[in-house]
């Protein structure tokens, strides 16, 4: 039962010459899911490092849990576990130990570490692994065991720092089910850090998407798929990403190069008008645009489309291309509902 | 043609690490060599050497021998000397290894103010002349009684050990992965439940390589025993340099073979030992800037 409040927290590495996290307020709420979003050096990491207590703001601002403030309160005492990207298993130790260790460690400890590893390992499908050393285990494993020593004893607040980024694909998919069914059993407050927009979308309850050290935006998967706040964000989200297309707005009228759209808007100059590839069909002729095929992906079970209309490329998402080849002239046609715009700095039209 | 180039700058090497290593090994060869050596020229004091006819028979002169090994270990006072150089470097390293272990913890994992000034000072430990320090050592050893006493010269090499101890295990608890103290300390786990429990067992060959290199500097060490011991805690260092004799306190004129067999017995320790460590001693005198 734990609520994370972010007050203007700030972190500099370099004495408040550049932010590595940029005054950031956030509300995590009690048993929520979230997961942070960003690319590398985005600040994501610091600012899970700052809610465990292993880095200390540099600017004033508060971190509060419910509405007790971890100031003062070391790493230890705060009631968080963490799950790392290498792992961090200790390696002169078995995997009972490792999974022990939380137990062990701390003296206020009342449960018995017998039954509680046992439970833990069966929970985990790692039963069998726990004499062997952490060496001698696939990544996969490891990282099991790393939620393990993470789950043990029962925190507050679970902090996860790309624990699947050292997988394979197959692995990554079985452990993202594992830890959201984890979650759904436990019910424990999770930060999740992420840079790969499908683990967010999966897993979140809500995204937060942070650049450049501030929180660009936050919402559910749903409201950041649908309404991205910045034109960054619509490029980060969904597979492939949104279409970004400069046009002039004048008028309530779109202009592409030389081809006109009507779309009421109280926009005028340039601007970005971004647009879904799975929004976009392929039509005989009279569509809103037109262009000329450029090539094609293939992703199994759909295939993109590239289109090139006035010196931009766009992409368009189809299950079937039969009868279309590349060079030939094509229409394409979308509701002008799923049309969102952008200002030229990236900040979206509302 | 390359292929060519590299054997050539591969023998080349070769050679100056062959002429580098005959370099030092030469007077230690001649050590050897001379310890085995007799003189039984004396025996026939008096006599010359012999002669029937015109062939010399060989009585006198240089032969291969163990004799002054012998001598040494069975009845002179040697073995004493080895005993001294264990009590005091071994004593000496064992509290510089509980001094410098917790120290090297706290240098390696934390930042607070005055930590380089204490990280310098270590090192300007180092680098200090005996000389410097050797006249207080013999004025406040002199008022305190510690002179030629084990514990005296267990506190002295610590001026040599603790720096030791201190940064080099520094080096070896920052080669252990942030993120294995990180996840430590998030368990719930105390600065001392850390250091005894996840970061010694991970540094213990650090550990050793660190307690070895103490080791085989105080064995070897030759100044301040000269003038701080006596006929009590006289160590093999200075012993193989004055002689020893049936008993620790008599004094006897230098025999030259006796004293390389002396010498050459005091070096296998430290070699063994050295061997021993040897994967862990070249990164350990990085202090950890290498990995």
């Amino acid at each position: 039962m734990t609520s994370i409040s972010l007050q203007s927290i700030s972190k500099s590495f370099d004495n408040n010459k550049n932010f590595a996290v940029n005054d950031i307020t956030l509300k995590i709420l009690d048993k929520e899911f979230l997961v942070i979003l960003g690319e590398s050096g985005s600040g994501k990491s610091s600012l899970l490092r700052l809610i465990a207590g292993l880095e200390e703001p540099t600017l004033p601002g508060d971190i509060l849990f419910d509405s007790k403030n971890m100031k003062e309160v070391p790493p230890r005492n705060r009631d968080v576990s963490m799950v790392f990207q290498s792992y961090a298993l200790f390696p002169n130790m078995t995997v009972f130990d490792n999974i022990a260790f939380p137990l062990v460690a701390s003296e206020s400890n009342k449960l018995d570490v017998d039954t509680e590893v046992k439970r833990i390992s069966s929970l985990l499908k790692i039963e069998d692994l726990l004499e062997r050393k952490p060496s001698t285990l696939s990544g996969g494993e490891q990282q099991r065991v790393g939620l393990g020593r993470a789950i043990i004893k029962q925190p507050k607040v679970f902090l996860m720092d790309e624990p699947l980024s050292n997988l394979d694909a197959a692995l990554r998919a079985e452990l993202r089910t594992e830890i959201k069914k984890l979650h759904n059993k436990l019910q424990v407050t999770t930060v999740y850090v992420t840079h790969d927009q499908t683990e967010a979308m999966t897993m979140a309850d809500r995204i937060a998407i942070l650049k450049d050290g501030k929180i660009i935006q936050v919402g559910t998967p749903e409201e950041i798929y649908n309404n991205p706040a910045h034109s960054s964000t619509a490029e980060f989200i969904g597979s492939p990403p949104m279409n970004l297309i400069k046009v002039q707005a004048d008028n309530n009228i779109l202009t592409v190069g030389s081809q006109k759209i009507a779309f009421s808007n109280s926009a005028s100059g340039s601007i970005v008008m971004g647009l879904r590839p799975e929004n976009i069909t392929v039509v005989g002729n009279n569509g809103k645009l037109s262009g000329t095929v450029s090539f094609f992906e293939y992703l199994g079970d759909s295939k993109i489309i590239n289109l090139t209309i006035e010196d931009e490329l766009i992409k368009i998402k189809v299950s079937d291309t039969t009868g279309i080849s590349i060079g030939d002239k094509l229409s394409i046609d979308f509701n002008v509902e799923d049309i969102r715009l952008f200002h030229v700095n990236g900040n979206s039209m509302k | 043609m390359s292929q060519f180039k590299k054997n050539n700058t591969r023998y080349i090497r070769y050679m100056l690490l062959l002429a580098a290593s005959l370099w030092v090994l030469w007077p230690i060869s001649i050590m050897i060599e001379e310890g085995f050596r007799v003189d039984i020229g004396p025996l026939f004091s008096g006599r010359g050497a012999s002669f029937i006819g015109e062939f010399f028979q060989g009585q006198g002169g240089i032969r291969f021998s163990t004799i002054e090994y012998v001598k040494a270990l069975r009845i002179e006072a040697y073995p004493r000397l080895l005993i001294n150089s264990v009590i005091i470097a071994g004593s000496s390293v064992l509290v510089a290894a509980l001094a410098g272990v917790p120290a090297a913890f706290t240098l390696a994992l934390y930042n607070f103010r005055g930590k380089p000034f204490i990280t310098y000072s270590l090192l300007a430990l180092r680098t200090i002349s005996p000389f410097a320090v050797l006249l207080p050592f013999f004025l406040i050893y002199g008022r305190l009684g510690l002179f030629d006493t084990y514990r005296g010269m267990a506190i002295v090499y610590l001026i040599i050990n603790l720096p030791v101890l201190t940064l080099m295990m520094r080096g070896f608890f920052k080669d252990i992965p942030k993120e294995i103290y990180e996840a430590a300390f998030i368990s719930g786990a105390s600065n001392s439940y850390v250091l005894r429990r996840v970061a010694l067992p991970l540094a213990l060959p650090g550990l050793a390589a660190a307690a070895v290199f103490a080791f085989v500097g105080t064995w070897n060490e030759f100044f301040y025993a000269l003038f701080l011991t006596g006929t009590v805690t006289k160590t093999v260092s200075r012993g193989v340099w004055s002689g020893f004799s049936e008993s620790i306190e008599s004094f006897k004129i230098l025999e030259f073979d006796e004293l390389n067999a002396g010498g050459t017995l005091a070096i296998i320790p430290a070699v063994i030992l050295a061997l021993a460590v040897q994967k862990y001693l070249a990164r350990g005198l990085t202090l950890g800037a290498a990995k």
